[in-house]
Formats: C-alpha cells, sequence, structure tokens
C-alpha cells in the first residue's frame, strides 16, 4: 500500500539522520538508541499491522485494533515528552537568571 | 543588645526598600525621592529596562542593580534581597516602582519588626478602609487567598500585595525561586514552611491610569496561581 511506502520512506529517512547526528555527536548514544528504537518499532507496525493487533489484544483492549494502541502510546510518550521539555524550559531560565543576577551583582561590587 | 535596640526603636535598625523596576522611567525617580527623603536607603533593580529607568533611579539617589534582559518580577526582588543581604541592614522592604504604593506607610510594616512582634509583615488593602474595586478583581483577590491559605496554612486578607517588610533573620531563610509574578504566592508559602511570625498593616493602594495599565489583567492573575503550583511541580 501507498501509505506503508511512504512511511517506511519517512522511518528510514528518519533513522539516517539520527545515524548523522550520533556521528556528528550532536546527540548521546542512548538518545540515538531511544529515538532509533521509537521509529524502528514505527516501521515494524506499518509493515506488519497484525502485530499491533496482537499486542493490543495480548494487554487486554477487547474492543480495539492494534492502530488503537499505537495512538494510545504515541499520545501518551508525547505527553510525556512535552513534560520533560517544560521541565527542562524552566531549569535553563532558572540558570539564567542566576546567571543575570550574578553579573548584576558583580556590575555594582566592581564600581 | 535587643533591649538597647527596643529603646532605640526604628531609628537604630538600618532599613533599605528594595524597588524592582521594569520601564518604570517616567515614574520611578519620584518614587525614589519620595522614599529617600522618608530617611530610607533604596536599592532598584532595572530589570532589562528599554527606557531610561537606571539613569532615572541613580539621579534620584538610589543604588541601582541590572538585569541585562528581562526575568521577571519575582528575579528582580530576589537580586535584590541577595544584594541586600551582603549588607548590613536589618529590615527589608519591598516597595513597587509604579508609585502607587504610599511611602508614609513604609514606617507603619517597618514598627512591627522593630518590636519584634513578627518576622515579616505584609501589606493588606482590605484593613480598615477597604478600598473601592471592580467585582471580578475583588472576587479573584478572595479566591487567591482562599488559594494561599491551602498551599500555605496561612490566611492572609489580601493577596498578591507587593508592598513587604522582612526582618534580617527571615530574609536569611526565605528562597524563592520563582521568578514572576508568582513570587508572591511562593513567598507566603517559604513563610509557611520556616514559621516564620506573619502580620498584616493596612495600606492604601493608588490606582492611576500609569499603574493600571502596568498591572496585570485579570485571567494573567489565574495564570500566575498556575505557574506557582507548576514552579512547585518541579522545585
Amino acid at each position: 500500500m501507498l501509505i506503508q511506502i511512504i512511511t517506511i520512506i519517512v522511518v528510514l529517512f528518519l533513522l539516517t539522520r539520527i545515524g548523522s547526528k550520533l556521528k556528528r555527536k550532536e546527540i548521546t548514544l542512548k538518545e540515538a538508541f531511544f529515538w532509533g528504537a521509537l521509529w524502528f518499532a514505527v516501521g515494524i507496525v506499518v509493515l506488519y499491522p497484525q502485530l499491533a493487533d496482537k499486542a493490543a489484544s495480548y494487554i487486554g483492549l477487547q474492543t480495539a485494533t492494534g492502530i488503537d494502541l499505537v495512538v494510545y502510546i504515541a499520545v501518551g510518550l508525547a505527553f510525556y515528552l512535552i513534560f520533560r521539555l517544560f521541565i527542562h524550559i524552566e531549569r535553563i531560565e532558572r540558570n539564567i537568571t542566576k546567571i543575570i543576577r550574578h553579573i548584576a551583582l558583580k556590575d555594582e561590587h566592581d564600581k | 543588645m535587643d533591649l538597647f535596640m527596643k529603646v532605640l526603636g526604628e531609628d537604630s535598625m538600618k532599613t533599605i526598600v528594595i524597588i524592582p523596576a521594569h520601564n518604570e522611567a517616567r515614574k520611578i525617580y519620584n518614587v525614589v525621592q519620595s522614599v529617600i527623603s522618608r530617611g530610607y536607603d533604596v536599592v532598584v533593580v532595572d530589570d532589562g529596562s528599554s527606557d531610561a529607568t537606571a539613569d532615572e533611579a541613580r539621579r534620584a539617589g538610589a543604588v541601582v542593580l541590572q538585569h541585562y534582559i528581562n526575568r521577571g518580577y519575582g528575579a528582580a526582588l530576589e537580586t535584590g534581597n541577595a544584594w541586600v543581604l551582603q549588607s548590613d541592614y536589618d529590615i527589608i522592604v519591598h516597595f513597587d516602582g509604579d508609585g502607587q504604593h504610599n511611602p508614609d506607610e513604609i514606617k507603619n510594616l517597618v514598627n512591627p519588626i522593630v518590636r519584634e512582634k513578627v518576622d515579616v509583615v505584609i501589606g493588606s488593602r482590605f484593613i480598615g478602609n477597604a478600598q473601592s474595586m471592580p467585582i471580578l478583581r475583588h472576587a479573584l483577590i478572595k479566591l487567591a487567598i482562599i488559594f494561599t491559605w491551602i498551599f500555605s496554612g496561612i490566611k492572609l486578607s489580601d493577596a498578591h500585595n507587593g508592598f513587604r517588610a522582612f526582618s534580617r533573620r527571615a530574609l536569611e531563610v526565605i528562597e524563592c525561586r520563582q521568578d514572576s509574578m508568582s513570587y508572591a504566592s511562593e513567598v507566603i508559602d517559604q513563610i509557611a514552611e520556616h514559621r516564620l511570625r506573619i502580620g498584616e498593616m493596612p495600606v492604601t493602594i493608588e490606582y492611576t491610569d500609569y499603574s493600571k495599565s502596568k498591572g496585570e489583567g485579570n485571567i494573567k492573575k489565574i495564570l500566575v496561581g498556575m505557574r506557582f503550583i507548576w514552579g512547585k511541580v518541579i522545585k
């Protein structure tokens, strides 16, 4: 199917991007493994949708199909990542304030 | 020594007024002058203003600490607090830079600390002569009072009043991390956490067109509450 071909092309493209980012040391090995595993799993589910159906029935989603399980996981993962990002941004904001405060106090002290 | 201090009263206690200011060039000179003329030292924290706030404050005789970029009301006050704690001041007052606080009332906030009755004094608009304000704003303040009560266990008659006084001992233990207006909630939370003695004194707030234009809308006030909770989550 066309959707499978497009998705696989996108997944392969993203996997190469992860590889190049790791090579340029823009991400750590742990991060590369996480994102690589995530996109690899997306590729597997697109190629073999029945696997997701089996996983859904295995964990007890009686009426849901595999694709529902994938959406649940994706939404949960997205919320978790947003939460992590917010915490990260907040810590950066606080560190910026510390630097700005340090400069303000130093400037006055040096006068 | 304590008794000696009590006999001498306010005059023997070194008091400083911290004024956070962001783009207040129009008002800051008069505000600083009005406080200095009543015998208090002043430190203005210019929070990344793009106008001549710092120059005007210096011209009026204040010590000026400058944030190169805007970090918010709480961050500015904490910078002022950090500077004051490097000096030998006994009492620290927080005072707004937009001219809505009355400098004659500083002594009312300072006196209970001089007499060692309390460690912190918060100004209240609702003790004594209640001031008129829009119903919605009044309802929001009442909600904020309940919010503060739930989180800190301290029941105040006003919320988010920026006119406060601290003993040096109090300010040494208070540690606020929130940069924004949610500082006002966090400071009450810290007072409760460190079991400091808190009092309230009536203050009058002069709502001018200028101060209203600098103030926050009702929705922003609600967001401040949410910001405070978020700040607590990632403490």
